[in-house]
């Protein structure tokens, strides 16, 4: 019975550090989403680390000729042998240099912006 | 409640607060400790990427080469030919100087010495050329 109660706590703990992590997260994409610049109106715009390999760039927009809403969500890999992105269900592809450019400077302003984000919320925590 | 624990209890609560125990503050911190390590390995896997893959694309090509030519000639031992410690694009390696006689002269003491003692012998010999002076046997 001690050992069922343990084991059931023990899973909570981790599916609560699971939601803390996931609700971060969300927080980051809103934060990551403003480094490009302003949205356009009805749009929604976020960027995100997944995990140690994988950022994640999801963008909305109203489409101006048919009125209908769009979305378009972009994964970049991040391996050794260089940085391959994946849009829907399109294959893999190698980034252009101009778009190379952008995703390192992006993700160091991520790095910069989360960094202080979370060392202020540490301070008040 | 600051913006972010206010924002993690809506998250945890669906924006219903007294759904569930917000989280504690300890949970709070450790979760972005631990989220933050995950950000900043991510960070670093796209610089190590960015590094093994030559760099930032707009700095492969700068207009001007940054290499740093050698001042002087870097004195080599005899035989061995003359090797750069950093790799020069071929174009440019050939203004590389690879005189082993001004290497000499600039690299060895001795042999600057001589050298000067000979030109100084040298400008004497034609300043008293054709003339009735001593020349105090410098040009000897």
């Amino acid at each position: 019975m001690k050992n069922f109660l343990s084991g059931l706590k023990a899973q909570k703990d981790q599916q609560r550090r699971a939601e803390i992590n996931k609700s971060l997260i969300h927080y980051e994409a809103k934060l990551g989403g403003e480094l490009f610049g302003p949205v356009a109106e009805g749009g929604r715009r976020e960027f995100f680390c997944l995990d140690e390999h994988t950022w994640v760039w999801h963008e909305e927009w109203i489409d101006g000729a048919t009125g209908q809403r769009r979305a378009l969500t972009t994964r970049y890999d991040v391996r050794p042998s260089g940085i391959l992105k994946s849009q829907g269900g399109n294959s893999y592809q190698r980034l252009s240099p101009t778009e190379a450019k952008n995703f390192y400077r992006v993700v160091e302003l991520y790095d910069q912006k989360v960094r202080g984000e979370y060392a202020r919320m540490l301070q008040t925590a | 409640m600051n913006p972010f624990n206010r924002l993690m209890s809506n998250k945890l609560t669906g924006g219903n607060p007294g759904n569930e125990q917000p989280p504690k503050n300890g949970e709070f911190a450790d979760g972005i400790r631990a989220r933050y390590a995950t950000v900043e390995r991510a960070v670093q896997n796209v610089r190590n990427e960015r590094h093994m893959n030559g760099g930032d694309p707009a700095e492969q090509a700068p207009a001007e080469p940054t290499y740093a030519v050698p001042a002087q000639p870097v004195r080599q031992p005899a035989g061995e030919q003359f090797q750069p410690a950093v790799t020069y694009p071929a174009a440019r390696a050939a203004e590389v100087p690879t005189n082993r006689a001004s290497e000499v002269r600039y690299n060895d003491p001795e042999a600057v010495q001589t050298d000067a003692l000979a030109q100084a012998k040298a400008q004497v010999a034609a300043a008293y050329a054709g003339t009735d002076r001593e020349d105090y046997g410098l040009a000897a």
